[in-house]
């Protein structure tokens, strides 16, 4: 498996008093398999996808990453288990703007130690396949919401994860934009990369081998 | 490291307008730290080129005393002077009488600075017309004087011409000596001249007998050395042999000097700090607020694999370069201050014309590059705890919601 959620909950202390965001959720995530998890605002969705990618630790319970059980990690071992094995692709894109479309790619690369002409392959590879192949000289600002959407997702599978986990990766794109992006996150799964995306687009959702639907913390 | 260094280089970029004022803000700031660098030790460093331009090793002082400083005499100057010339590795030795004198020329009398120094070369002045002091001078001529330009050309006095000269009165009640012609052989640029100085150099003997004074005492002795790496035993044995007197190396010398420009060292270290301070402030400052206005970034950074550690080292890194790219505009800006600084100091008067208080050395280059790549170092160590602390699910979330 590449992750498993066992039986995990998740709670914020705010000012206003203890937020249940996700409350025994079990979830097992298998290679090649793309999963749409959708649900209303806040039911925790995003908390959920966020414990599966080690960027937050369950309250109770266990996540799994990889084999490895992502509490009894230290946050630098879970930062590389993420580098190596993990790629994120957000709503707003957080591609650098200061940096070229072919350097966000590599960004993870770079970080990862890849050489330079093997990264640089890499991004020029990932571009082409994400149609972008003319715009790698291109800043973030210079490109539409979908090619940076794209971008992001090149930028993600940079360093060939075994997961692949989108927040609302259609949120602020047309329907169309968002039926291509959707196409490519299934492209993914193809190389055996595992994907969960969290979407508001029951359409989208349809589109992948597994839907989960939440609501109030568990999984309806 | 490679990589944060290309992000952190890059970062400068983001803002480009804010960037550039930043930059200005720190090239004014850093200009006003190059300055107080230079200054710091300017005239150690100036006096120091003088002093290697002069060429003398060892400079044997009343104890206590800086050269021409007050009436300080060393007495039995001569004998010592003979002993020291005798010591191994001692080309030359020679005893430096100086004096107020009064000179008559034209039916005009005006005062003038006279010094017994030795012959051309690399004595203390470099002549620009006629001849040096004669070695033996016939019994028949007047004797021969060098002079300053200032001389030539306040006086229009030239080559040829032969001045009086009188000694200014003794005090107390010691006889006054018959005023002397002597004949202007060459006129001469001296290494240690005041502004509008009228300075003259004539043989030890003359001044002597213009003086009337056959004590054999002089203001300093200077001692020239086949190899000057020799100087400090030497410096001990005359020490040693009369401790009337100081014998100093030219490090020495300027460390004597040192003592009496502290105020120079305090003022540069008080106006240096509260550069530092500015530029430290200036760069937490911008750095802060760009890291509060990227946390959506850095949360993705966090996500993708960055650890705490190298967001802390980025955000640092971009306080160096803020730093380091301030460099141009603080050594353009702090060369053209240093220079107006200069000029305005060197107008107060006793100054020697070579001596100046600004003067960039490779150390003040050195130690204002790393003050500023250390400040905008430090300075990023806030900014880059408030990034490493960053909660990468809230942040990521927030961002959503806003």
């Amino acid at each position: 498996m590449i992750a498993v959620a066992d039986t995990v909950t998740k709670e914020y202390r705010t000012a206003g008093g203890t937020v249940h965001a996700l409350r025994g959720v079990s979830l097992t995530v298998e290679p090649g398999r793309m999963i749409s998890v959708v649900g209303p605002s806040g039911c925790g969705k995003s908390t959920l996808l966020h414990l599966l990618g080690g960027v937050d630790l369950p309250t109770t319970g266990a996540v799994m990453l990889l084999g490895h059980p992502t509490h009894a990690l230290a946050d630098a071992q879970l930062a590389r288990l993420r580098l190596a094995h993990v790629g994120f692709i957000f709503q707003r894109f957080f591609l650098l703007p200061m940096l070229t479309t072919e350097e966000n790619v590599m960004l993870p690369m770079i970080e990862a130690g890849v050489p330079a002409a093997a990264r640089r392959e890499r991004a020029a590879a990932l571009l082409d396949r994400m149609g972008l192949a003319g715009r790698a000289g291109h800043r973030p600002g210079e490109l539409s919401g979908g090619e940076m959407q794209r971008v992001a997702i090149a930028r993600a599978l940079a360093n060939r994860p075994a997961l692949l986990l989108a927040d609302e990766p259609t949120g602020e794109l047309d329907d169309d934009t968002g039926r291509d992006i959707i196409r490519l996150l299934r492209d993914a799964t193809q190389d055996g990369c595992a994907v969960v995306v969290v979407t508001h687009n029951a359409e989208l959702a349809a589109l992948a081998d597994r839907q989960i639907r939440m609501r109030n913390g568990g999984i309806a | 490291m490679a990589s944060l260094v290309f992000l952190a280089g890059r970062a400068l970029g983001r803002n480009r307008a804010r960037t550039a004022l930043v930059l200005l803000g720190l090239a004014v700031t850093g200009a006003l730290l190059l300055d107080m660098t230079m200054l710091a030790h300017g005239l150690e460093t100036s006096l120091g080129a003088v002093l290697g331009r002069i060429g003398f090793a060892i400079r044997v002082l009343p104890k206590g005393a800086l050269p021409f400083a007050g009436e300080e005499e060393i007495r039995g100057a001569d004998q010592l002077a003979a002993a020291i010339a005798r010591q191994p590795g001692v080309t030359a030795a020679f005893p430096v009488v100086a004096a107020n004198v009064y000179v008559a020329h034209g039916g005009a009398r005006f005062p003038a600075f006279v010094l017994t120094v030795p012959r051309g070369g690399t004595g203390a002045y470099a002549l620009l017309e006629g001849s040096d002091l004669p070695v033996a001078p016939r019994p028949a001529d007047p004797p021969g004087m060098i002079i300053n330009p200032n001389l030539a050309r306040l006086d229009g006095v030239r080559v040829g011409d032969t001045l009086v000269l009188s000694a200014v009165p003794p005090r107390g009640l010691a006889p006054l000596a018959a005023p002397r012609a002597f004949r202007v052989v060459g006129i001469a640029d001296f290494y240690v001249d005041l502004a509008a100085q009228r300075s003259i150099s004539i043989a030890t003997r003359d001044l002597r007998a213009l003086q009337g004074r056959a004590d054999g005492a002089a203001s300093l002795i200077l001692v020239r050395l086949s190899d000057p790496a020799r100087s400090e035993p030497l410096t001990r044995w005359i020490e040693a042999r009369d401790p009337r007197v100081d014998a100093l190396s030219n490090a020495g010398f300027l460390a004597r000097l040192a003592t009496r420009l502290t105020y120079f060292n305090q003022f540069s270290l008080i106006l240096g700090a509260l550069s530092v301070a500015i530029a430290f402030l200036l760069i937490t400052a911008i750095v802060t607020l760009s890291v509060g206005e990227r946390l959506g970034e850095i949360a993705m950074l966090r996500a993708i694999g960055f650890t705490r550690a190298r967001i802390a080292a980025l955000i640092v890194l971009e306080g160096a370069a803020l730093g380091v790219a301030s460099l141009p505009g603080t050594f353009v800006l702090g060369l053209v201050i240093a220079r107006y600084l200069d000029a305005i100091l060197r107008q107060a008067p006793g100054l020697p014309v070579d001596l100046h208080f600004f003067v960039l050395t490779p150390a003040a280059a050195a130690r204002t590059v790393a003050l500023l790549a250390g400040t905008g170092a430090v300075a990023g160590v806030y900014p880059a705890a408030v990034a490493s602390k960053t909660a990468v699910a809230a942040t990521l979330h927030a961002e959503v919601l806003s």
